[in-house]
């Protein structure tokens, strides 16, 4: 019944329309089925709720097509889309985390549905072919550095490089997320291995850091001054100084850690139109609006970051690499897991 | 003898009791039927074996997280049992004053989730920045603080402050009921006052002292949201957080399963002890005679038994409250109290710009009043059966009734989730599927209170009724139920509470549409928004003390002040 529906649209698109503009009809189609099915579920990790519910009023603005934001740390929100996945329960519709081994392992299983928005055209060059099979996009990016309470350290006292963490004098003056719960950190850590080794973690351990579940929880723990240093992406901190907390970014010599973010439409959507729909629109402006209001980096030329945060081109930045975390963040986490008892 | 003539004979309550023990089945023992099988279960081979028990105990993490957890119950139980009996006896049985106080302040420790107490003492008592070390610092001079909540005694701490309301209430329920006729005999008899404590007052009440530590004990170990917020970070692991390792992808049920089976053991020996301690002896206090209800005077001590209880009542709730409040309606908590600082913006966020939460305040209840009438008729048809030994192998049902308290919420979950989610019953993600695993979690504290009531009331009173002709029904219908509406009220929150606040078995089985407020609570902590956190908690403590207060309305002196005149 679908296909018959399309069959005039694309008849008329291949008779009276050339080149590009058969795309445009295509997105046309697709955003009159959205509007009928109405609604969609989001599963999200790589944003907090507050942003995430943003998103979903923008898009409701736009379409009105209701978005139902199911926010959960990353590996938890895996952890219940496995779940979903082998009861056959079809409950969301789009899936955006930040560990991209996870979206490795869907792909491989045939949980998700290949679709490259109009939009990924528009990706800045670094963003584009996350994927090259088109299965997932990336859509929210961040660099993960140093957050310091400013009210204990001066920006001259904060350590320049992510060794300069292993100094004695920050002995229990560090937070971290744990690399299992939280992508980021997850990220982070896989890329710490690589650089430094096992005994990153063990000299990092003997310092006695304040293991907390994520990022976004460790750099509370550096605003409220319970702990002064904190590896944690760039976006939360800077969210934090605007709010008036006393906390800054130090932007590591040895190199930020660039983490783009994927999100990809589920095989078994029960709402597969909006969720595509949903996916132009996170490869869109709006949603790159969103994200720059919450410092994250944007995707797009056309939306410009805030000035706080700074460009990836006035950085050093490492780019993990899908292998880094498909294999990376699994062994780190087993690394850490011994190291530190949990 | 014909069939129509056997169905005529078939005794009623073997139809009841057919129906328990399938309701039963369907609750308690097919989950637990499908973590044993799972247990066994070898998913890559598709054969049954041990190999998951290997692997669930073959690192040295694995089974240092069994032994803490262990410890971590003794010492939580312990301290409660130190805090909670001497606090129930001076409540329960002297004339200190403000005894309406403490009760209700020990029934808002008992409101307040134990996530939420993390999170206030989070703020309390966190090693830099917590107010108390603040204010040490302060006061001293010093250059650090004294308190570190993310330790193991704050883990004991903080479990405790919270648990010991479910001792308390065991011990002053028990108390309420013992007469001083007793106690009056043995003072004729020449014993002196603390003689009769220790010989008379305190071994009529010890059941029920046993009864409320070893729940202490399993609750402790099965808490997930406190380890999850302080333990993690005092790196102190426990079974609960291993678990979660353990679904954490790739994920491993079947290990779970294998590791938390063992507990099984711990609790059934603990059950069986129980049982060893009430013994033969009787209990029957509440005969339906006369019998007087005298406080003993406590003189000189009535203020600093009082000062004593509010202290407790202070550190698990007044400060708590304090720093909570203070969050909640502060734009960042660490700016402390200050005009520039008050906004109702957290409120206005949990409320209004979050549909999740909000949706998930009135999932919350209505889960949990599902639960707690679901959870409190089933324990007391059985309790009845069971106390007034009205059928053979009562013991069997009473044994399922406490049988869930064994298994963690997470792995209750897991056990839910294996056995209703897929086919034939498909309810995953589902409120049928929370409301039956919340029913089944808090069934042990249904069936002991259940239990309890039944047991204080003399069956004399419902033998009257039979030998005068009247059936077993009205017997419970007239005398039975009136006699039990106070007990009764009071059970139903004593698990409607629990459930308002359960996260460890909600985490794994809400979906989309069925989140509750716990797992949102969660949520906002981790994700930092502490204030968020704050004010939502708030709201959860605001519903729950709303309804606990109506419920003191409408019964009056029986719900929880009971007999405290």
């Amino acid at each position: 019944m679908f296909t018959r529906r399309l069959v005039p649209v694309a008849v008329l698109t291949i008779v009276c329309l050339a080149g590009n503009a058969s795309a445009f009809a295509d997105i046309a189609a697709i955003e009159a089925a959205a509007r009928r099915e109405g609604a969609l579920t989001w599963y999200v990790a790589s944003i907090d709720a507050a942003n995430a519910e943003k998103a979903g009023r923008a898009f409701l603005d736009e379409y009105g097509v209701k978005v139902s934001v199911v926010r959960a740390a990353s590996q938890i929100m895996f952890q219940r889309l496995d779940q979903d996945l082998s009861q056959g329960a079809a409950n969301a519709d789009v899936f955006s985390s930040v560990d991209i081994g996870n979206f490795v392992t869907l792909k491989a299983n045939g949980a998700l549905v290949a679709y490259t928005p109009e939009n990924a055209k528009e990706l800045l060059p670094e963003f584009q072919n996350l994927d090259p099979d088109g299965f997932f996009h990336a859509t929210v990016a961040s660099v993960i550095a140093i957050a310091y309470n400013t009210q204990k350290l001066k920006p001259e006292e904060a350590p320049q490089q992510w060794t300069d963490l292993l100094d004695s004098k920050w002995q229990e003056k560090i937070a971290v997320g744990h690399p299992a719960y939280s992508g980021f950190l997850g990220n982070w850590a896989a890329q710490m291995l690589k650089l430094y080794g096992r005994t990153y973690f063990e000299r990092l351990e003997k310092l006695q850091p304040q293991v907390g579940r994520s990022g976004f929880d460790s750099v509370n723990l550096v605003s409220s001054g319970e702990r002064w240093l904190t590896p944690t992406p760039v976006a939360p901190i800077l969210e934090n100084r605007a709010k008036g907390i006393p906390v800054a970014v130090q932007y590591p010599t040895d190199g930020g850690i660039l983490v783009a973010t994927p999100s990809a439409i589920l095989k078994n959507a029960p709402h597969p139109n909006a969720a595509r729909l949903f996916m132009e629109f996170l490869l869109g402006p709006e949603f790159n609006k969103v994200l720059a209001q919450a410092y994250y980096e944007t995707m797009r030329a056309d939306v410009k970051p805030l000035p706080e945060a700074k460009s990836v081109s006035e950085i050093k930045v490492l780019r993990p690499s899908i292998e880094d975390a498909t294999k990376g963040i699994p062994e780190v986490a087993e690394i850490w897991r011994d190291v530190f008892g949990q | 003898m014909s069939v129509r003539a056997r169905l005529r004979n078939l005794e009623p309550s073997f139809v009841v009791v057919v129906g328990l023990g399938a309701i039963l089945v369907f609750l308690v023992l097919y989950p637990l039927f499908w973590l044993l099988v799972g247990s066994l279960y070898n998913p890559a081979s598709g054969g049954f074996g041990l190999a998951n028990f290997a692997a669930a105990y073959g690192r040295e993490r694995y089974i240092i997280a069994l032994r803490n957890s262990l410890v971590l119950g003794t010492a939580v139980t312990a301290l409660c049992s130190v805090v909670a009996v001497p606090m129930a006896w001076a409540v329960s049985r002297t004339n200190m004053p403000g005894k309406t106080l403490v009760r209700m302040l020990t029934l808002g420790a008992f409101a307040t989730p134990p996530y939420l107490g993390a999170l206030a003492w989070i703020l309390l008592a966190g090693p830099n920045a917590g107010w108390l070390n603040a204010a040490y610092r302060a006061i001293t001079g010093s250059a650090t603080g004294i308190f570190n909540i993310f330790s193991f005694p704050g883990l004991v701490f903080i479990i405790a402050i919270y648990s010991y309301p479910y001792l308390f209430v065991f011990t002053s329920t028990a108390l309420d009921s013992v007469s001083s006729e007793m106690e009056d005999a043995a003072n004729i008899l020449g014993a002196g006052r603390w003689r009769t404590i220790s010989r008379v007052t305190l071994p009529l009440v010890v059941p029920a002292i046993a009864g409320g530590a070893i729940i202490t004990f399993l609750e402790s170990i099965a808490l997930f949201g406190s380890p999850a917020m302080i333990a993690i970070p005092a790196r102190y692991n426990v079974v609960t957080t291993q678990l979660l390792e353990f679904f954490s992808y790739p994920v491993r049920v079947q290990v779970a399963e294998a590791y938390a089976l063992p507990l099984l053991a711990v609790t059934v020996a603990l059950y069986l002890l129980q049982q060893r301690l009430i013994g033969r002896r009787g209990y029957v206090t509440l005969t339906g005679k006369s019998g007087e209800r005298r406080p003993i005077e406590l003189g000189r001590l009535r203020w600093p038994a009082f000062a004593g209880c509010m202290f407790v009542a202070g550190l698990s709730v007044v400060l708590p409250l304090a720093v909570i409040v203070q969050a909640a309606f502060a734009r960042t908590w660490t700016r402390g109290f200050g005009l520039d600082n008050l906004t109702w913006g957290n409120f206005h966020y949990v409320l209004l710009e979050q549909p999740a939460t909000a949706r998930s305040m009135i999932n919350t209840f209505t889960f949990a009043a599902a639960a707690a009438v679901l959870a409190l008729g089933l324990a007391l048809a059985i309790a009845y059966l069971v106390e007034r030994k009205l059928i053979r192998f009562a013991g069997i049902l009473s044994f399922l009734c406490l049988a869930p308290f064994v298994v963690p919420g997470i792995v209750l979950a897991i056990g839910f989730y294996a056995a209703y989610a897929a086919r034939p019953f498909f309810l995953y993600g589902t409120a049928a599927i929370m409301i039956l695993a919340f029913t089944t979690r808090f069934l042990p504290i249904a069936y002991a209170n259940a239990g309890a009531a039944i047991r204080s009331i003399n069956p004399e009173m419902e033998e009257a009724v039979r030998i005068l002709g009247g059936s077993r029904w009205l017997a419970v219908r007239r005398v039975l139920a009136p006699l039990l509406k106070g007990s009764l009220a009071s059970a139903w929150l004593l698990v409607f509470i629990p459930a308002t606040r359960e996260l460890s078995t909600a985490i794994f089985l809400y979906g989309p549409n069925t989140q509750v407020m716990s797992v949102m609570l969660l949520n906002l902590t981790d994700e930092g928004r502490l204030e968020a956190a704050a004010a939502f908690g708030l709201l959860l403590l605001a519903a729950i003390i709303l309804i606990a207060l109506t419920g003191f309305g409408l019964l009056g002196r029986d719900f929880m002040v009971r007999r405290s005149e």
